[in-house]
């Protein structure tokens, strides 16, 4: 057997690794945001519900923790992510977007599906989505930086606005049960207090 | 040029594997030892993008090494990657549990 052949798989999975660093320092990892309750025929309609944000590395799923306000923040961030975003336009977009204003309100529940985001809150937000993301990256065994995923750029003023790196792809579903799930355990920030 | 540091105790191994990355355009640091490799890596982490790491043997000791490595890359920027070789195959759960800790493992032909 040559040299060559011999150290091959050593050499194509540093290849690999290589392809993998590059992908994820341009583009970033890849999310799965699922929507659930549809009305039949339409996605991303006002109405759905975001159910679920799921982290996709390496053939494998991993759902982030994130409680319901931060999945429509991390939803928002994601439907923009080639424009970054001041605290100010979060609020303003996310008030101004039925899909937001109308959360879940084709199923009828107990509790209220909607969330008020107010200003001050969204670098609250920021900080714990970057939380979800350290403990979804640490259990995916994926060496990425949250800061670097979800972007603070500065402006010309003291004003940071926010970016999603990545690629995103949004997941329709009609119910609950339809839709296969990892099977990393699902607690929020909001069960543990 | 991906910059490689290969951690192998076996010299004419280390040898032949970094002439057969640098046919492959890689530039290699050959560390012997683990003291080697963690003294290069504390210097200058972020200046690697992959670590390769013999695990033929097994040993307690090379786990440790792994972990104090792992460690130590954790918080650079970029983070090094790592890549674990075996030259004796040990079955699927020896891949598992490198891949369990955040690494990526193969078996050398």
């Amino acid at each position: 057997m040559s040299m060559s052949d011999r150290f091959s798989p050593v050499i194509e999975e540093v290849d690999l690794l290589v392809a993998e660093i590059k992908e994820l320092a341009t583009v970033g990892p890849h999310f799965k945001i699922v929507h659930r309750f549809r009305e039949y025929g339409t996605d991303c309609r006002p109405g759905e519900e975001v159910a679920w944000t799921i982290l996709v590395f390496r053939s494998r799923e991993y759902l982030l923790r994130l409680p319901l306000s931060l999945l429509l923040v991390f939803d928002y961030l994601g439907r923009n992510r080639w424009l970054p975003q001041s605290a100010t336009q979060i609020v303003a977009g996310m008030r101004t977007d039925p899909f937001y204003a109308r959360h879940g309100a084709n199923v009828r529940t107990d509790g209220r599906q909607t969330r008020k985001i107010s200003r001050s809150a969204v670098k609250e937000y920021v900080k714990r989505i970057r939380r979800a993301l350290q403990v979804g990256f640490h259990e995916a065994g994926l060496k990425l930086d949250p800061y670097a995923v979800l972007v603070s750029e500065p402006t010309e003023s003291n004003e940071i606005r926010y970016r999603l790196k990545a690629t995103i792809e949004w997941i329709h579903v009609d119910c609950a049960r339809s839709v296969s799930l990892p099977t990393t355990a699902f607690e929020t920030p909001d069960d543990r207090s | 040029m991906t910059r490689i540091l290969l951690l192998d105790s076996n010299q004419t191994h280390a040898r032949d594997l970094a002439l057969a990355l640098k046919r492959h355009r890689c530039s290699v640091t050959i560390c012997a030892s683990r003291r080697d490799a963690i003294i290069e890596l504390k210097r200058n982490s972020a200046g690697f993008d992959v670590v390769i790491l013999d695990l033929s043997a097994n040993r307690p000791e090379d786990w440790a090494t792994f972990d104090q490595i792992q460690k130590l890359t954790w918080m650079s920027v970029p983070t090094p990657m790592i890549v674990c070789f075996s030259t004796i195959y040990r079955g699927p759960k020896m891949n598992l549990e490198v891949e369990r800790r955040g690494a990526r493992f193969v078996y050398e032909r």
